[in-house]
């Protein structure tokens, strides 16, 4: 069964002083709790502040190494450039050395002619075989390929032929 | 006007739900906001200054590192980049042919590629003087052309690709008394 006062409200003791607290504690209570989300975040800003202080006191310190640093990198890139651009270009006395070293023996080369994409040669042997050693050779050749060989013409013991053999562009080969 | 107890509560929670709102919005989100833009700019600081600690614990090796570029690039490099225009292109053919016995019958300018025409007494000759233009980055050889029709000299011929500029005005000398131009 529900229990009802029946006294008017201001002869029921004790609660209108207890009513007359809630309000403002609950105020109270909420009041604290903004102030402190409020001082928590002021806390951690400081302690931010105090960090970036710190830390930028130390990097300013630290200025000449990044200054040496940055330095060493900037020149870097520079000699790195030239670098690169010599390795892209094609070390022509590097090939050039390769074909002569490639050539069997009794082959005489009279005619040279290169670009950037092959290589073309007029010459003379002494026999057949020594042009079938050339193709062989430049097919082992790290720096050339597919060599073809044109018309061969045999006269008088003379072996006159045309080559054209492919480049192979490798980085790397200079003759630095 | 008299408030019951019912709409003084629902008038206190309205009021406490306002000041949280304001709260949120005012203080909260501003705040937060300052936080984590802080956090950024430390996180960032954090890592330059990691960054810059490890580099001061490499600070010999920098340094040594710094004596092998600079010696490259005052060397070789500095060497590599000693033709940078026309006139001293047209120099450097001439010099280097003549170190090498090399004669020279035409040269050929046309924007930015030349056209060497030349005889060697040997093809020794033809490749010493290749290899010192192959050391220039001024001078990419396109094409290259070699006979030899007596068996030693070789007559040749070089396309290059010329990376020049314009030329040095201060390299230029000073006018001399002449008003003829047809006496050397």
């Amino acid at each position: 069964m529900a229990a009802v006062n029946l006294l008017p409200p201001e002869l029921r003791t004790g609660l209108g002083t207890r009513r007359s607290l809630a309000y403002p504690l609950l105020f109270l209570v909420v009041f604290s709790a903004f102030t402190g989300v409020f001082l928590k975040m002021n806390g951690e800003l400081g302690r931010q502040a105090e960090r970036k202080l710190e830390l930028t006191t130390t990097i300013a310190a630290l200025e000449p190494v990044r200054v040496q640093r940055e330095n060493l990198m900037r020149l870097e890139a520079e000699l790195q450039r030239v670098v690169s651009d010599f390795e892209r270009r094609l070390t022509w006395s590097v090939y050039t050395d390769e074909l002569a070293s490639r050539l069997p023996a009794g082959v005489q080369i009279r005619d040279l002619r290169l670009d950037e994409q092959r290589v073309v040669i007029a010459a003379s042997a002494s026999t057949l075989a020594q042009v079938a050693q050339l193709i062989s050779n430049f097919t082992a050749s790290p720096l050339y390929r597919e060599p073809s060989v044109g018309q061969i013409t045999v006269s008088q013991g003379r072996v006159d032929f045309q080559a054209t053999i492919d480049i192979v562009r490798t980085k790397g080969v200079t003759g630095r | 006007m008299k408030l019951t107890g019912r709409e003084k509560f629902l008038l206190l929670m309205l009021l406490i739900v306002a000041m949280c709102v304001g709260f949120y919005n005012y203080v909260y989100v501003p705040k937060k906001a300052e936080i984590e833009a802080g956090a950024a700019q430390v996180a960032k600081l954090e890592t330059e200054h990691t960054k810059l600690v490890r580099w001061q614990a490499e600070v010999p090796q920098t340094e040594a590192r710094l004596l092998v570029v600079q010696g490259e690039l005052d060397g070789w490099v500095a060497e590599a980049r000693a033709v940078t225009n026309t006139p001293q292109s047209l120099v450097f053919w001439q010099d280097q042919s003549q170190r090498y016995g090399i004669r020279l019958s035409s040269v050929r300018l046309s924007g930015s590629q030349a056209t060497l025409t030349f005889t060697a007494p040997s093809y020794a000759q033809t490749r010493s003087f290749l290899m010192e233009m192959e050391k220039m980055l001024a001078f990419e050889v396109s094409k290259a052309r070699y006979s030899v029709p007596t068996g030693t000299t070789v007559d040749g011929s070089f396309d290059i690709k010329l990376h020049i500029g314009p030329a040095d005005p201060a390299a230029g000398g000073v006018p001399v008394d002449r008003t003829n131009p047809f006496v050397r």
